[in-house]
């Protein structure tokens, strides 16, 4: 493997590690399989694809907005659609998010067209060179912010009250419920900072490849597969699990061809279920 | 109602679902009291503390505590009025910290100065707990992991405490400190104790009243000296006949 394809998997693998942890923190945490996660991300690209279009705006910036829209919608979602449904099992849940998933994706068939967009901004064709291999700036950029973004992540759930309130439940919710935790709103944060960060993958997505409605189903195949690569609810579990599919991904493509590049990732997916069903990194909670 | 009555717990029906568990509990707890619940297996202990603290809806009846109705209120804002609740099985966070799980017990108060001189307090009541507080609460032993949910309920500042099961699986060196604290709390703090014992000779010996509950229902509610000397409870409890 030469350090171009390293560098492109490695690059390509930050992103999937944002991406992961959202999808991973609702399942793992509130117990949801969000099959709508992949309409949220592009969701995320099409709000940075307005603001360049209407005030020029930079996709690293626009990206704050994209954040802050899918943190409301998802604790919108939460509060009217899921919490009432959540008690009737993983199944309704499940319908639920599949049928989110169809009407965002025609929304944004509706409102954008099924044609791939790009935003271009003026910095897209710089790079510069590292060893012999070339860095494009913009994937760089990408990757730092997503570093950046999955670390402020493991911050707020380690670090603050409302983080600890929320592993305090996902540990033991009688043990919160007793000790006056309100369970509902926990769920509801963690579920909305999960769609969050699916928003500020989608304008970290837009600011390097095109994208399109088409996507969206991809894109949920890949986050099933790091968030069970590295365990459900685990954070770095994930960020591990997106940074193995980018090199899963990227080897494949050039060593069996670019026709079977998903079917790898699947087949390390099923893998991992067969021999470390808890993931690589995930273990059972202490105890 | 007299100003003194602390909780009380009105011709109270509660259950899972369709099935009732709970019929027509009464039952009150005076300001510095400690009152005992024994009962066989099944008899509804956990359930009438878990519809009291407000993790059970109950169906029918009423509860009050410090004179406001807080029968329709959800389970968060009970222990924000000063319910502290210590769970049957602890239900410790065993992946966080011993100074963590200990935190979440203030969860709903600013972590402000008075919580680091209650976190003080329950680290001079629990003495070992200080030493393991950066270890995580899964490497507790079991008297260890008691103390830990009970200084957590602590940690909301209540003024009834609640403890399901104090000496359950503890051995009885542990339980012995564990009864002088619990004199300690209400002495020098004038913490209300309602706790539910499976050793009833334990129980009787510590608290000021009793309610014997069978079925689901309070079968005998007297002061714990006389409960002690009952007949049916003797043959029944103490397994002496």
């Amino acid at each position: 493997m030469s350090l171009q394809m390293l560098i492109n998997a490695i690059l390509l693998g930050g992103l999937y590690a944002l991406m992961g942890i959202g999808f991973s923190l609702q399942w793992g945490i509130s117990g949801i399989i969000n099959l709508s996660y992949g309409a949220m991300v592009i969701l995320g690209s099409y709000i940075s694809l307005e603001f360049f279009n209407l005030f020029h705006l930079d996709p690293f910036i626009s990206m704050i907005m994209s954040g802050a829209i899918l943190f409301v919608i998802g604790a919108a979602i939460y509060r009217t659609l899921l919490q009432p449904l959540i008690k009737g099992g993983i199944v309704f849940t499940l319908i639920l998010t599949f049928a989110l998933r169809l009407v965002i994706e025609n929304i944004i068939l509706k409102v954008w067209s099924a044609d791939y967009r790009t935003i271009r901004v003026t910095y897209a064709g710089s790079n510069f060179q590292f060893g012999d291999a070339y860095i494009p700036l913009i994937k760089f950029l990408a990757f730092i912010v997503a570093g950046i973004l999955i670390y402020l992540t493991y911050l707020f759930m380690m670090k603050t009250k409302t983080g600890k309130g929320i592993q305090a439940v996902a540990l033991d919710k009688e043990g919160a419920q007793a000790v006056g935790i309100d369970v509902e709103k926990m769920y509801l944060i963690n579920f909305a900072l999960g769609t969050a960060l699916a928003g500020l993958t989608g304008s970290l997505w837009a600011s390097i490849y095109s994208f399109s409605p088409h996507l969206l189903g991809s894109i949920v195949g890949k986050v099933f597969i790091i968030a069970i690569l590295g365990g459900l609810g685990n954070i770095w579990g994930a960020a591990a699990g997106g940074l193995l599919l980018g090199i899963a991904e990227t080897t494949g493509a050039v060593f069996f061809g670019s026709e079977w590049q998903e079917a790898l990732g699947m087949v390390i997916m099923v893998s991992v279920l067969v021999w470390r069903p808890y993931g690589l990194m995930g273990k059972k909670f202490f105890g | 109602m007299k100003d003194n009555l602390l909780l009380k717990v009105s011709n109270l029906d509660a259950g899972y679902g369709a099935i009732q568990v709970l019929w027509d509990i009464s039952l009150e707890v005076k300001q510095k009291e400690v009152v005992c619940i024994i009962g066989a297996n099944g008899a509804g202990k956990s359930t009438l503390l878990k519809s009291i603290v407000g993790m059970i809806p109950s169906s029918k009846g009423e509860i009050f505590y410090s004179g406001n109705n807080i029968t329709k209120m959800a389970s968060p804002e009970r222990i924000k009025m000063g319910l502290g609740f210590a769970p049957e099985g602890r239900h410790l966070f065993f992946g966080l910290t011993v100074e963590d799980n200990l935190l979440m017990g203030a969860f709903q108060r600013k972590y402000n100065k008075s919580v680091k001189e209650d976190l003080d307090f329950v680290y001079a009541l629990f003495k070992p707990l200080k030493g393991y507080s950066r270890k995580l609460a899964g490497n507790l032993s079991g008297g260890e992991q008691q103390m830990c949910a009970i200084g957590r309920a602590l940690m909301s500042r209540p003024t009834l405490l609640i403890i399901d099961e104090l000496s359950l699986g503890l051995a009885p060196v542990v339980v012995d400190d564990l009864i002088d604290i619990i004199a300690k709390l209400r002495k020098e703090r004038g913490i209300s104790i309602l706790l539910v014992e499976q050793d009833v000779k334990v129980a009787l010996d510590i608290a000021d009243r009793g309610y014997v509950l069978e079925a689901g229902a309070v079968s005998i509610h007297d002061k714990a000296d006389r409960l002690a000397k009952n007949e049916h409870i003797k043959a029944a409890y103490l397994g002496v006949a």
